[in-house]
């Protein structure tokens, strides 16, 4: 008799399916999740990661019995504390969900109901399954708030939800999921939506409730870092499979399928800089290309053969009975884990960011004392002023990158826009190629744009869906050059090679093309003019982990051959270091610390840069002891902190800090941090 | 919430006042003299000159048009250049049929709309939703000037049940009056309720399907909670905005209806002064439907505000 | 030599489902095919109404009045004894010809004021968009009467005014479309390229709303054929001896004790016209929601 809490036995889900798709017959159910086991015993904490399309978040939500409509559990049993509960009615599930088992997910601020209160909101769960009266309920839900850590939780509790940041939010909704107690959480990507400071406080949250409340917890992510910090042991998903489990640290150091390792290599902070990351070709697939024969990560895999392909891998236990792949070969591979150094081989090539540290190029760009206001509309008669960015200082020289780091609110992407003058600065200068770009006229900037283009976030929306690949290619040659439609034709096609891509796309529209495909045909769009910088905002947030690393290596080859600029801008200091030649980390507006992106990594002087690094999970990390989270949130650029703008939240806060603006303090090993503190640091 | 009542007052303004003047200046729009067209073409020089004297015609447009502001401000729409009657006299004494047809065509969207799309919602892609679809689409495709003809032909002149035309106020007799009532409500009200029935249904189905929904279900809530509480509260809002703006509608659909059905309410005094060329009526007409109009968006603004919370505070 | 490619173009194949394009998706909606082919039907018979019609409509025979549908007669007479089917053949082409000038007129006048207030905004936007309200502000059938009422009845006119009644319709519909267009990324990257105003209007905006532009003017064509049935009803549209569909069913109701069947044979033809209109309208809807990738209701 199993002793699991949770107990998940051959799991299929389908979904009914009204398109053909290829090779199969027409309305044949689309299995989105096959044959899945996962197993959580009590007070555990178990990690499931994956990619989109892995089936991760299908599993719990079938657990829940929340599927979407159309989409039904067809196979396998969910057995939890000993009842099985595959079959539940909708009175049945009603005194599971709530009471025994709670879920949090991903978009707080969307998943709590507009039209009530948030007080309401746990109150209705208070009342209906332990039966609570109104003034206990009450009560007990400001007890709740407090538990999550919600400041002044009697006045939150009569907010609405869209009065809360995001992550208050996912407090609020934190504090709902466990309200009556339940035996096991399950949160799907609870912080994935959140600034990452803020992230390590929920995940240390929610570790404190676990073990307070003497729950399960059961954590989705895509981010293998966020797993290993959290959980003991870990269910690894690809393509609506599972592939590997063992406890984390097992997994980590000696994994056994291709994809584990594959993750591990592909985070950033397993590459030293100035090695290109490790690629895995390809790209995730979607349900209705999953392959019925053979195993599905075959044609992604570096060590696929021939028995991979013909037949499906069964599943094989290694060592323990929680240890087990689906790797057919796994006996002959030692796949490389956490700890293994990276070997020097044709993926990790020297890149220009590794080279060339001590060349000083000329300046491409200069900013000085750049400063942008906004005005918003508050009620009838008020106005305020969003300070987005304030006296912002910097130098890009040629051919090298800038890495520009913070997390919302920072301004990074406002600077980006403001160094293109897609936006008009407050004050401060602009000077692109040694002209103030606010001096242009708007013809002479027009020219001056071939010089500087820009790669947006998200690849989906950056290109115009009603033009083929090629048409959207070739509009900058069609504003600025006069050629010919077989020249244009001609560039088009090379453009294409040159980001390692068919130049038969050309015809397609972009709605039948993948993410990495697109960004690489928005980088395509940006090379076309052959211009000195590029600004690069946020480019590969948007894009699936396994897909990141194409592009990041994209850019550094563009570097290395062409000599263009990059302003790279990104929330991750990680990949941030790992790209740039230097960083500027921005909070609230401000450049707070600035350098060589070796040091600012390794040495951080500022109190938020140094936040800022112990809030990166990478799984290297994972079982170690680390720095505890920052306090508090960012708060609102409507209303920013007097003189030093990170002092609400700065454990070194001196009176000086709130009466003046600190001056940049030189550091050694290059650059300056902005700090009050004797030498810039403490 | 009262900032809100107020901005969206003071916004209506202007809008009142590019009506009146739109409404005024309709007759400029008349190629040739509007004296002729009123008189017809056989009038004499001297019944034209009185005509011109009485509109005032001869006057600047800026002229006559403050001038028939300024009436308006003190209550007086002018006089009908056909009858010579006071024209805020007979909109007065028409008020009450409009309105009686009104209150039954309102009765008419709760009774039938609201339950149907309600259950749409609810059960939507079963039968019953399925069954409800064609139903309303057939109420959204039926003119209401041809569903009057079929209730007449039906109750009054094959079953003689309903009187086809004609108006007992609700002061002589409630069952008489109800009579008069019934078919003109129910030519009105089907159209109306088949779009208060598909957006409650559209209203229901988006609200199912956001993340809120998702948590209800998730923190065990039982169906009756979270259709009844969760989901209703956000789908009601933009159904009940549908009642105001349909009110605009009811009011062209009157002049049909009083029109088949003998009703003398505004509508029919509007149809009436359209064939006769009666201007004076028309501009009143037009500026009369503008401002209620214009009064009904407000209310329904402010009823949105009361139902969403985030409204209120922007 | 530096690594270009990593990515072998075949290891990612694009799942090119048959069916891919917005005609394909419309073949697998029996109901939209159905309404097409019978819009199809009606522009032939309209267009084709002299040619097609048994009878001269104006042909009055006074032995024959008020006759029910009989093989002479497929739809028998009206009281003036014309041959209704003829009358009908060529109201048709009065109705679709007055609703088709008055929603083209609107929707081109209409789109451009929509697309310039939602595209540079500001005192543009403004002042078309209060222009814009006080005209809806005006219950929009009593406007359009009461516009007729001041220029005089007739076609022409009832077109002119139902045309002015639409152009709202069409101006916010294209306003918001223009306003969401401009905030997407795809615009800001034009601006990054230095891609000109009219440029960005012409190749990005209008194309990115042509497909709900489209759609609108299926559903106002519907709304279109309700209102001029409405206005020649009450008399104020095509004048006799010629009819459109309302001004017949006003003849047929009058008669309605002696031929009750009458009135349903031009009510029937304006609501399976209107709802062919509808049902066209949504099924393009729809096929567009779903070639772009998402869910419709």
């Amino acid at each position: 008799m199993s002793t699991n809490l949770l107990e998940v036995r051959g799991l299929t889900v389908s979904v009914e399916s009204d398109r053909p798709t290829p090779g199969r017959g027409r309305r044949e159910p689309l299995r989105l999740v096959e044959n899945v086991d996962l197993t959580v015993a009590p007070g555990q904490t178990l990690g499931i990661v994956g990619e989109s399309g892995s089936g991760k978040s299908i599993s719990c939500l079938a657990v829940m019995g929340l599927l979407p409509p159309g989409v039904r559990v067809t196979g396998g049993s969910i057995v939890f504390d000993g009842e099985d509960i595959t079959g539940a009615t909708p009175k049945q599930l009603t005194r599971i969900r709530g009471r025994r088992i709670g879920m949090v997910f991903q978009e707080p601020l969307s998943s709590l109901n507009p039209a009530f209160t948030i007080g309401n909101q746990i109150e209705e769960s208070l009342r209906y399954h332990l039966g609570m009266s109104r003034r206990e309920a009450r009560e007990r839900a400001i007890e709740l708030l407090d538990l999550v850590k919600i400041p002044a939780p009697r006045q939150r509790a009569r907010n609405y939800p869209h009065e809360l940041s995001g992550g208050m939010a996912q407090r609020a909704l934190i504090a709902l999921a466990i309200a009556c107690n339940p035996q096991l959480l399950i949160a799907d990507e609870p912080t994935t939506a959140l600034d990452v400071t803020v992230q390590l406080q929920i995940l240390e949250l929610l570790a404190e409730l676990r073990d307070a409340l003497d729950m399960s917890l059961i954590l989705v992510s895509h981010d293998l870092g966020v797993i290993g910090t959290m959980s003991e042991r870990i269910a690894v998903m690809y393509a609506g499979q599972v592939v590997e489990t063992g406890t984390v640290r097992e997994v980590f150091t000696s994994p056994q399928h291709p994809y584990t390792s594959a993750l591990i290599a592909s985070s950033v902070e397993s590459t030293p800089k100035g090695r290109r990351l490790p690629v895995i070709p390809g790209q995730v697939p979607a349900a209705t290309s999953f392959a019925q024969a053979g195993c599905r990560f075959a044609n992604r895999c570096a060590h696929a053969e021939a028995v991979c392909r013909e037949a499906s891998p069964a599943w094989a236990v290694v060592g323990s009975a929680d240890r087990g792949t689906r790797c057919a070969r796994h006996k002959e591979l030692v796949l490389p884990g956490v700890n293994t150094p990276a070997s020097v081989d044709a993926d990790h090539a020297p890149t220009a960011a590794g080279a060339a540290e001590g060349t000083d190029t000329e300046p491409v760009l200069i900013i000085r004392n750049l400063t942008k206001h906004f005005s918003v509309k508050r009620g009838l008669f008020r106005r305020g002023v969003v300070h987005a960015v304030s006296g912002v200082e910097l130098t890009l020289h040629r051919g090298r990158t800038l890495g520009l780091v913070g997390e919302s609110g920072s301004g990074k992407s406002t600077v980006g826009r403001l160094a293109l003058r897609l936006i008009e600065p407050t004050s401060g200068e602009v000077e692109f190629l040694g002209h103030n770009l606010a001096a242009l006229r708007r013809g002479e900037l027009r020219l001056r744009r071939r010089n500087m283009q820009m790669v947006f976030q998200d690849p989906f929306a950056s290109l115009d869906p009603t033009m083929t690949v090629g048409q959207s290619i070739e509009e900058p040659l069609l504003v600025h050059e006069k050629l010919t439609s077989d020249e244009r034709r001609e560039r088009v096609a090379t453009l294409l090679r040159r980001v390692g891509l068919d130049p038969g796309l050309a015809q397609r529209p972009p709605r039948t093309l993948s993410g990495g495909q697109r960004q690489r045909i928005a980088f395509a769009r940006a090379l076309a003019l052959h211009p000195q910088l590029i600004v690069c905002d946020e480019p590969v947030s948007a894009l699936d982990v396994s897909t990141r690393s194409q592009i990041v290596n994209l850019i550094q080859d563009i570097q290395s051959t062409d000599g263009i600029a990059f302003l790279f801008i990104a929330h991750d200091l990680g990949l941030v270091h790992h790209i740039s030649h230097d960083i500027a980390v921005m909070y609230l507006g401000r450049v707070v610390e600035a350098g060589p992106a070796e040091r600012v990594y390794a040495d951080p002087a500022h109190p938020y840069t140094r936040a800022l690094l112990a809030s990166q999970l990478s799984p290297a990390q994972a079982g170690q002891p680390r720095p505890p989270a920052p306090k508090g949130e960012i708060p609102s650029p409507l209303d920013p902190p007097s003189g030093c703008r990170f002092r609400t939240r700065c454990p070194f806060a001196m009176p000086v800090c709130a009466n003046e603006v600190p001056a940049p303090v030189p550091q050694p090993g290059g650059g300056w941090s902005a700090c009050h503190l004797e030498g810039g640091r403490p | 919430m009262l900032s809100l009542v107020l901005r969206r007052a003071i916004s209506a303004i202007p809008l009142l006042l590019l009506v009146s003047f739109g409404a005024f200046s309709l007759v400029a729009l008349l190629p040739g003299d509007p004296a002729v067209a009123i008189a017809g073409e056989g009038a004499t020089l001297e019944q034209l000159a009185e005509i011109r004297l009485r509109l005032g015609l001869d006057e600047p447009f800026l002229t006559r048009y403050l001038t028939w502001m300024g009436d308006i401000l003190t209550g007086d729409l002018g006089s009908s250049a056909v009858t010579g009657r006071s024209i805020t006299e007979e909109v007065l004494r028409r008020a009450p049929v409009t309105a009686s047809v009104a209150a039954g065509t309102l009765a008419v969207v709760l009774l039938l709309g609201l339950p149907t799309g309600i259950v749409q919602g609810v059960f939507s892609g079963r039968l019953i939703d399925r069954a409800g679809l064609l139903v309303t689409a057939a109420g959204l495709a039926i003119p209401n000037f041809w569903l009057a003809t079929i209730l007449v032909s039906i109750f009054a002149v094959q079953l003689r049940w309903l009187p086809a035309t004609g108006y007992t106020p609700i002061s002589e007799s409630v069952v008489g009056w109800a009579q008069h009532i019934v078919m003109p409500s129910v030519t009105l009200g089907v159209f109306a309720a088949a779009e208060m029935a598909r957006q409650l249904r559209t209203g229901i189905l988006h609200a199912t399907e956001q993340p809120y929904v998702r948590t209800a279900w998730a923190k065990g809530m039982p169906a009756r909670s979270v259709i009844g509480k969760h989901v209703l509260k956000n789908a009601a809002a933009p159904a009940i905005t549908v009642l105001g703006i349909r009110l605009g509608h009811l009011l062209s659909g009157a002049v049909i209806v009083e029109t088949i059905f003998g009703l003398p309410g505004l509508g029919k005094y509007a149809i009436d002064a359209i064939l006769n060329r009666d201007f004076p009526v028309i501009q009143a007409v037009v500026l009369v439907s503008g401002a209620i109009v214009l009064v009904a968006n407000l209310l329904v603004d402010i009823a949105y505000g009361a139902l969403n919370p985030k409204v209120k505070v922007t | 030599m530096t690594h270009l490619v990593d990515t072998p173009p075949t290891t990612e194949p694009v799942v090119r489902l048959r069916g891919d394009t917005v005609l394909s998706r419309l073949r697998r909606q029996p109901l939209t095919m159905a309404a097409i082919v019978y819009l199809a039907i009606l522009a032939v018979v309209a267009i084709g109404a002299p040619v097609l019609s048994p009878f001269d409509p104006y042909d009055t025979d006074l032995r024959a009045l008020l006759q029910p549908p009989s093989p002479a007669h497929w739809l028998g007479t009206d009281d003036l004894g014309r041959d209704v089917l003829s009358r009908m053949l060529y109201a048709s082409r009065a109705s679709l010809l007055a609703c088709v000038q008055a929603v083209g007129i609107a929707a081109l006048v209409g789109a451009a004021l929509g697309v310039l207030s939602g595209y540079f905004g500001g005192w543009i936007d403004r002042g078309i968009m209060t222009l814009i309200d006080a005209v809806l502000s005006v219950p929009g059938l009593l406007l359009a009467m009461a516009i007729v009422g001041v220029l005089g009845s007739g076609l022409t006119n009832a077109m002119l005014a139902l045309a002015v009644i639409f152009v709202p319709i069409f101006a916010r519909l294209c306003r918001i479309q223009a306003l969401a267009v401009r905030e997407e990324v795809f615009m800001e990257a034009a601006r990054a390229i230095g891609v000109p105003h009219w440029r960005a209007i012409l190749r990005h905006v209008i194309p990115n709303i042509a497909a709900p532009l489209l759609v609108q003017v299926f559903i106002t064509l519907g709304v279109a054929i309700v209102a001029e049935g409405a206005m020649s009803y009450l008399g104020l549209s095509i004048q006799p001896p010629e009819a459109s569909w309302g001004a017949l069913l006003q003849r047929a109701f009058s008669v309605v004790h002696q031929a009750p069947w009458l009135i349903f044979i031009p009510g029937t033809a304006i609501t399976l016209t209107v709802i062919a209109f509808q049902v066209l309208g949504d099924g393009l809807s729809r096929a567009l929601v779903q070639r772009n990738g998402g869910e419709h209701r």
